[in-house]
């Protein structure tokens, strides 16, 4: 395997800025934690606690047991009693199927520290990976009461409203994310799509808008530029619309496919 | 509408990588059919429909509309030219237990089988993908009389000979981290959603297997 030839710093540093990133890499990090960085954990001082947590989650995401235990071992060794490797317990109930074990583990974390965050949100999770997408709307929407300024959870509560088809519950929950992220052109683009999707001429013009405002923060975003032209054409075969409106419309159309046809 | 399917090498490969490459979401993509010379094709005798590829599409926010007509529009104008036409919707579902068609299969195949009867709605069937495939993992439905989507019977669903052998092969060696998908092709324009390596590599790979 070419990772037995890798330098274990080089390894440490990947693995540190997929955590920085909180980027889903759980096959390479089994990999060469495996392969190379598992013999040098000692020679990791601090952050070696960090890393078996990283690797841990990514044992268990791709159901290999064998590298994921032996992590959590070494972390209650090491933090008895902590409330963090406690939820890590319950995510290995959760990677077994033992969905309620799961849940009164992390009802216990919630009642001992009515502030975690983290294992509420681990609940919303048993309950989707269970498929009840129903409930874990309503979990969600009970949790951003008391949290209403988590953009993480936000965006889960809307992806979890496209599941369900609830377009305008999903475009409310970007509605929020936009008022407290005006320059992520990430999701005006989203917003913009939902609306679409949403059809009529009003969704349509407020998703042309959108687009816009996406390809200003971002000229880069292609799906901006797409959605900006779809959105223009949709919107120009409206019978309602005027004529000055109908030849703006159309320079914008004709702008955002030069953009794109440039990149 | 009563057409046995035949799925070949390329189809089933890039429809399973792109399902491998992503086993924490939903996916979806179309597949490709020959065109048919003459109109819908109801001479009354039941023919074969072979699905010569598959485009992979979404691994993001599957319901949503504007990058979905996008890529409908480019992967028509793009097949044309080689006398193929969208034949059918593919997706896996989030839940390795789920194979049930959501209504964002049943819109888009909907969509497709409005321009074109034989069309078919494929679901991958989670649980039975796997490193050593014995059987195909996947679930194909086509459109009744009566509107309705139904599943076909194993029997008539055919796989390329051969092709679940190649397929394994190349799970076992983690290709489906090189498969591209409409969504990777919208981050970074370079990507190519036609996949081409990959059936370069099917094409060696069965000719080796001749030998």
């Amino acid at each position: 395997m070419a990772t037995l030839d890798l330098d274990w710093e080089e390894v440490r540093d990947q693995l540190r800025a997929w955590r920085e990133d909180n980027t889903r890499h759980s096959e390479e990090v089994v990999d060469t934690w495996e392969h190379c960085l598992k013999h040098y954990k000692t020679k990791l001082g601090d952050e070696r606690w960090m890393v078996e947590e990283q690797v841990f989650v990514a044992g268990l995401d791709c159901n290999r047991l064998d590298i994921a235990d032996p992590c959590l071992m070494a972390l209650n060794e090491q933090f008895p009693g902590s409330l963090r490797v406690r939820k890590l317990r319950a995510m290995r109930f959760e990677a077994l199927e033992k969905f309620d074990e799961a849940m009164e583990v992390y009802d216990n974390i919630i009642r001992q520290d009515e502030t975690n965050s983290t294992a509420r949100k681990r609940k919303v999770a048993v309950l989707r990976g269970q498929g009840r997408i129903t409930d874990a709307i309503k979990e969600l929407t009970e949790y951003l009461k008391l949290f209403m300024s988590d953009s993480e959870a936000w965006q889960e509560l809307c992806d979890l409203y496209l599941k369900e088809g609830d377009y305008s519950k999903a475009a409310f929950c970007m509605e929020e994310l936009i008022l407290s992220n005006p320059h992520n052109h990430l999701f005006h683009t989203r917003y913009a799509e939902i609306k679409y999707t949403q059809g009529g001429l009003d969704n349509m013009e407020i998703a042309r808008s959108y687009f816009c405002q996406a390809a200003k923060l971002n000229p880069g975003n292609v799906r901006a530029l797409y959605g900006l032209f779809m959105s223009c054409t949709q919107v120009l075969s409206s019978p309602k619309l005027s004529a000055q409106k109908k030849k703006e419309t159309q320079q914008l159309a004709t702008w955002a496919l030069k953009e794109v046809s440039e990149r | 509408m009563s057409a046995d399917i035949s799925l070949s090498c390329p189809a089933l490969a890039k429809i399973l990588l792109h399902a491998a490459r992503y086993p924490q979401t939903a996916v979806s993509g179309v597949v490709l059919a020959p065109a048919r010379s003459g109109g819908g094709g109801d001479t009354g005798t039941p023919s074969t429909v072979t699905l010569v590829d598959a485009v992979p599409l979404f691994h993001l926010n599957l319901s949503l509309a504007p990058m979905l007509e996008v890529a409908l529009t480019q992967i028509e104008q793009w097949y044309k030219t080689e006398g193929l036409v969208i034949a059918g919707y593919y997706q896996a579902n989030e839940n390795i237990k789920d194979n049930v068609p959501d209504f964002v299969a049943l819109k888009v195949a909907e969509k497709i089988a409005e321009n074109n009867n034989d069309a078919c709605l494929i679901m991958i069937d989670n649980s039975r993908l796997c490193l050593d495939l014995v059987v195909a993992p996947v679930i194909v439905s086509q459109l009744t009389s009566e509107g309705k989507w139904k599943s076909k019977d194993r029997s008539s669903v055919h796989v390329e000979a051969g092709a679940l052998d190649v397929v394994s092969q190349l799970l076992q060696r983690r290709v489906q981290h090189d498969v591209c998908d409409f969504d990777n092709h919208l981050d970074d324009l370079t990507c190519d959603w036609a996949n081409p390596q990959i059936n370069k590599l099917l094409t060696t790979l069965s000719a080796a297997a001749q030998d």
